[in-house]
This record gives C-alpha cells, structure tokens and sequence, in this order.
C-alpha cells in the first residue's frame, strides 16, 4: 500500500496524483470549516424603536471550499452561493403585531446587535442542506408571522437543517429573547 | 692499375682461407663435454643439476568456472611423450568421469564434468611422482532477481516499463562470464503472461558490456503477472521469477464524503472533510493507492516526494515501483 496524509488542521486543496505507467488516479481533499452561527437580539421595551428584537443566522464556508458551491456542476447548488453569508427572515412590509405577511429572507443583521450568540461547525452536507433551506424559505412564498412563522422560528429552523438543535420552534410566539438566553446558556 | 693489383691479393688471401691446411695453421674443434646424466632421462625427466628430476607441472582449467553437467576441459603443461607414459587425472568431489589418463591429441588434457554445484579439485599426477592440483567452482542457476538488487520479486513495475532480471549462479562466482564455457549460457524463457500481452525478453541487453546471465523483459502492456524462467543450459536447473504489472486500481481518503467534481472523469475524484482541532485524533486524512493486481507483499520502495504548494506529485527514480503523488 502506498499512502500520503493530508493536515486536517487547516482548511485548504491538496490534490494528490497517482500515477504507475499509463495508469493515474487523482483525488482532491478538500479540508473545509463550514460554520453555522446564530444570534439573536432580545429586543428591548426602552428606548422605542427595537421593540421586536431580531434573530438571524450565518451560514459560511472557508474561501477555498466554497469553490465547491460555486464551481458545483449542479446549477442548484450553485445558485446557494446567493444565501451564504449573514441573513433572517423578514416580512415584505412593516409588520403589525398580530399580521401575516409574505415573507422574504433577506441578507445581513440590519445593524441588529446581538444579545446572544453561538456558533457550530458543521458538515459541508448539512451546510448544503441548510442553505437550501433558506433558498427554499426564501422562494417558496412563505408566510411571515410574528405569533407563528417569525425570524427565530426560521433562525431556529436554519440551525435544524443545519443539524444543530436549539430550542423549540412550535412555541408560539417563538421570542428573539427565548433563544437569546438558549445561546447563552449552551 | 692500382685497382687490379689490390683485387689479385685479396683472391689469394681468400683461395688460401678455403684450404685451411694444417699446415697452414687452421683452429681446432671445440672439446665435446662429457654427458650430463648418462644413459639420457625418461619421457616426464629432466637434467638440470647432471641428475634426472620428475617435471614440475601445471594444470588448471580451460575455463575459470563451469556449471554443472556441462563438459569441463583441463589442459598442462606436460609434453606429450610425458603423456603418453601415464599421466594420472583425478578428481575431487568425484566428477563424471572420476579418473582418467593423459591423452594427446589437444594436448595433455582431461575432460570431466560434475552433476552438483560446488567448489572441485583436479589433481593431475605424473609417473615418476609430480603433480598439480587446480580447483574450479560448478555453478548452476540459483536464483533469477532483478539487477543489482537481491529482490526474487514478485517485482512489481508500471505498464510499459521494462526491468532487467539477473541469473544468479550458486555458488557464487566472480569469474568473468566471457571465461565460462559458452555451453553455460542461461536460458531465458517467459513461461506464463497475461492473456493478450506481448512482452519482450531480450538476453544479454548489452551485450559486450554486460554479462549474459542478464536479460531484460519489456513492453509489459497488459496488467498482470509475467512468470520468467531461468535455466542453466547443460542441466536445465532453473529458477523463475514473477513480475508484475499494475495499474492504479483506486486513490481513496480514510475520511470524507465524494462529491461531484463535475469532469464525469473516472481517474479524478473530490472528497470534502472537515477541518478539526489538532488535538483531535487522527487530525490527517490517509489518502491510500491501491493496485490492481495488489501487492503479495510489503516490498514498495521509497518514492521520492516532491510537494509544491498545495498539490504534491510524487516521482518515482525507478519505473519498477508504483508512482504515488
């Protein structure tokens, strides 16, 4: 047997080659760190203006490896470098209390600060599932609830297609400070 | 005038010196010695002191080395009338034949050969009590390895590559291979191959310069075992020896999920693995070749690493070992 070994203590490419006459075989290993983090922000009644608090996730993957999204074969897969990054779910107008909306994901933590937060690595598959998760929230037509369907029941969802579980999403109203203190208490 | 008077006088001068008249005054003969060794010596004596003395002899054999059941030539030193007398030729380990007697017709020599391997001793013996011994080592083929190494295989070379396979006599001798009889050339042979191959078997590949107990197989085109066999000429003692040809069966990690590399290429694959803490164990992914037909043992040589950035190509030195990179 012949073998070679690859640090699986820093993310990069190795591709390795091996050849014997006019035979070869070569194998890319791919060290990746795909991450998923979620954060949430309890809100808060004073001063007005952060009433709702906010959750939202972070779905990343090590530059190297994310060629492995971006150069996919699968056009599907391709298409979830869009949703990398820092997003959350959000209504398509301004919310009222006890409304339903259609709801959108939209990127970045709109200048939330978060009052709990934490973070996982996680297997490139489930980061893949995740993302399309999100994809699939994002263009399904998916209503927005603050009672039932709100940011941190999706934050919390994200994290389960993520494989990580947090708390449970079927309370209703599932609140930013609900999973605030989950964060910081795990 | 002058001319002719000087020839006169040298004719008479010369006419006079044809005579050689005692009266004259001519020189006598030389005394005659009387004889040495009286009576004269036998046909294996000579005179060197006015005393006969048995000849010093020497033997040795033709060649510097035989194999075995091939003939083996012996010659001396002694004169053929010597020979005729009764010389003695004796051997040790008994050859085939054991004894003989001098005979004339190339000289004073003795022809015998050996049907075992070792060292022998040919003891040559004259009537009137000289004699001389020589030995000679009989080989026959041992072993077949590869050149320059003691390696009885089975060798394992790449696709189309070529190794040069040695004969190895037993016992071992270092006599020049052009002072062997030629009736000790080695038969090379390939005995078994895959189905479908045509490989090459060429002896003595460099020829004057190397020796013909060598011989180089090539052109191994197909995957799979070449047997190829070695025998002494006179005996048809033989040893055989397996080479294999492989091919690059799989190049897999111990951890990770394939993906699609998306080229639909068989011969590349990409695997993703996530990153872990150094104190993890193991914190490496083994990426391990594997040969098709796999290895009957653990005989792989070194392979020289060459690693350039993130991507490391390992070369082989030799073509006889599988090329990891």
């Amino acid at each position: 047997m012949l073998f070679r070994t690859v640090d699986r203590t820093t993310t990069g490419v190795t591709t390795i080659t091996c050849t014997c006459g006019s035979s070869w075989k070569t194998t890319k290993i791919y060290v990746y760190e795909a991450k998923l983090e979620l954060h949430a922000d309890e809100g808060e009644w004073w001063p007005p203006g952060n009433f709702w608090g906010h959750s939202w996730w972070v779905l990343s993957i090590d530059g190297a490896s994310a060629i492995l999204i971006a150069l996919n074969p699968d056009p599907d897969i391709r298409g979830l470098m869009d949703y990398l990054g820092t997003a959350g779910w959000w209504p398509k107008e301004e919310p009222k209390l006890w409304g339903s909306y259609p709801g959108f994901v939209m990127m970045g933590d709109q200048n939330h600060i978060p009052t709990g937060s934490e973070d996982w690595r996680i297997l490139f598959n489930s980061l893949i599932s995740a993302l399309q998760y999100v994809k699939a929230l994002d263009t399904s037509g998916g209503i927005w609830s603050a009672w039932s369907n709100n940011c941190t029941d999706q934050a919390v969802l994200v994290g389960e297609a993520a494989g990580v579980e947090t708390i449970d999403a079927d309370d209703n109203p599932t609140l930013p400070s609900e999973l605030s203190d989950w964060l910081n208490a795990h | 005038m002058k001319t002719r008077v000087l020839s006169f006088g040298f004719l008479v001068l010369s006419w006079l010196s044809i005579l050689c008249l005692p009266a004259v005054g001519c020189p006598p003969d030389p005394p005659i010695p009387p004889p040495c060794c009286p009576g004269g010596c036998g046909d294996c004596e000579w005179c060197p002191d006015c005393s006969c003395q048995c000849l010093e002899v020497y033997a040795g054999p033709y060649s510097w080395a035989g194999c075995v059941d091939c003939e083996m030539l012996f010659s001396s030193d002694i004169p053929a009338p010597c020979c005729l007398e009764g010389v003695h030729w004796s051997t040790a380990p008994a050859g085939d034949p054991a004894e003989g007697y001098g005979r004339d017709d190339i000289g004073c020599t003795f022809i015998t050969r050996w049907h075992t391997p070792g060292v022998k001793t040919v003891t040559v013996t004259l009537p009137c009590g000289s004699s001389a011994s020589t030995n000679v080592t009989i080989f026959w083929v041992d072993k077949v390895v590869e050149t320059g190494t003691n390696d009885e295989g089975p060798l394992y070379v790449c696709p189309n590559s070529s190794v040069v396979l040695e004969a190895k006599p037993a016992p071992p001798t270092d006599a020049p291979w052009m002072w062997v009889p030629r009736d000790c050339d080695i038969a090379w042979s390939i005995e078994s191959k895959p189905d479908g191959s045509n490989p090459s078997l060429t002896p003595n590949p460099d020829y004057p310069y190397d020796r013909p107990d060598k011989a180089r197989l090539s052109n191994l085109d197909k995957r799979g075992d070449y047997v190829v066999k070695a025998a002494s000429s006179c005996d048809g003692h033989s040893d055989t020896i397996t080479v294999t040809a492989i091919e690059v069966a799989s190049l897999l990690p111990d951890a990770g999920t394939e993906i699609d590399d998306g080229d639909n290429d068989p011969n590349t694959k990409s695997f993703v693995v996530g990153i872990v803490d150094p104190n993890h164990e193991p914190n490496v992914v083994t990426v391990t070749a594997t040969p098709n037909p796999g290895f009957r043992k653990r005989t792989c040589r070194t392979a020289g690493l060459l690693q350039a950035a993130t991507v490391i190509v390992c070369f082989s030195a030799r073509l006889t070992e599988l090329r990891l990179g």
